[in-house]
């Protein structure tokens, strides 16, 4: 999967919590989950958890622990897709 | 350093469903998920310990100064209905929490501050803090920083060491101390 493509499928299961629609039309690589989309931090486990059953990978408390912006959990899911 | 955290009962239940597969064992310690599965106010105690977690790692971002996202690590213990402390990294931090039916809040301040607070049905931030800083409501300010940490400006002056807000559906409380 391409990082575009990756993109793609997380705003899919990012949109549902997604508290600022304008931070989500311009989403890019920088975009961070709480302070620009707005996304309720205990909402934040459901998107972990969605992205665990989306690419069918684990995702650890060291995983977690950075993933507050799109490009952080790109890297972690290319990381757990490629291991 | 002062940290809160307010979850509107009501909202959550339709925001958050606390039930799903994984979702207490990404944030809850195994003591924790013990405690919510033995209690006769589950709803209650998963929202309780949420807001002592958040408002413990409000304070901790502040002294750290980095954001991070790993609810397990801030361990809670619970004293009574209002009172509790939560471990971080070995540190003991105290919290006061209030809750009702509508809503539940905590508050946690590292050592004994003077803070004020204002709990709230959406009052306009500015409006509470020119009431309670007897200042004009033209002259003051909040602004965060890169780590979205709050503090209030006077004419373009700080006048807070330590801020903290919260909103969450129907209600909103913010903690200040001033410099």
């Amino acid at each position: 999967m391409t990082r575009e493509e990756l993109i793609q499928s997380l705003k899919k299961i990012v949109e549902p919590y997604v508290q600022d629609q304008e931070a989500f039309q311009n989403l890019s690589e920088e975009t961070d989950f709480i302070n620009d989309l707005k996304i309720n931090s205990a909402n934040l486990v459901d998107v972990i958890l969605d992205v665990e059953d989306e690419f069918d990978i684990e995702i650890d408390n060291d995983a977690m622990e950075k993933m507050l912006s799109v490009k952080a959990a790109l890297d972690i899911i290319e990381s757990k897709l490629s291991s | 350093m002062i940290g809160n955290d307010v979850v509107d009962l009501h909202l959550a239940q339709s925001q958050s469903n606390w039930e799903r597969k994984g979702f207490l064992e990404k944030i809850f310690t195994k003591n924790e998920q013990r405690l919510i599965h033995t209690s006769n106010q589950s709803h209650q105690l998963v929202w309780r310990l949420w807001t002592m977690k958040e408002s413990v790692y409000k304070v901790v971002v502040q002294q750290e100064k980095e954001r991070f996202f790993n609810p397990q690590k801030f361990e809670c213990h619970i004293e009574s209905d209002s009172f509790g402390h939560v471990v971080f990294n070995g540190e003991i931090y105290k919290t006061f929490t209030e809750q009702n039916e509508d809503y539940i809040y905590s508050t946690t301040s590292k050592a004994n501050q003077t803070c004020f607070y204002q709990l709230g049905s959406m009052e306009n931030r500015i409006n509470t803090m020119s009431k309670r800083l007897g200042l004009q409501k033209s002259e003051i300010s909040v602004r965060k920083d890169s780590l979205g940490i709050p503090n209030v400006y006077h004419s373009g002056q700080r006048i807070t060491k330590s801020m903290s807000i919260t909103n969450h559906g129907r209600f909103e409380a913010l903690q200040f101390e001033i410099l």
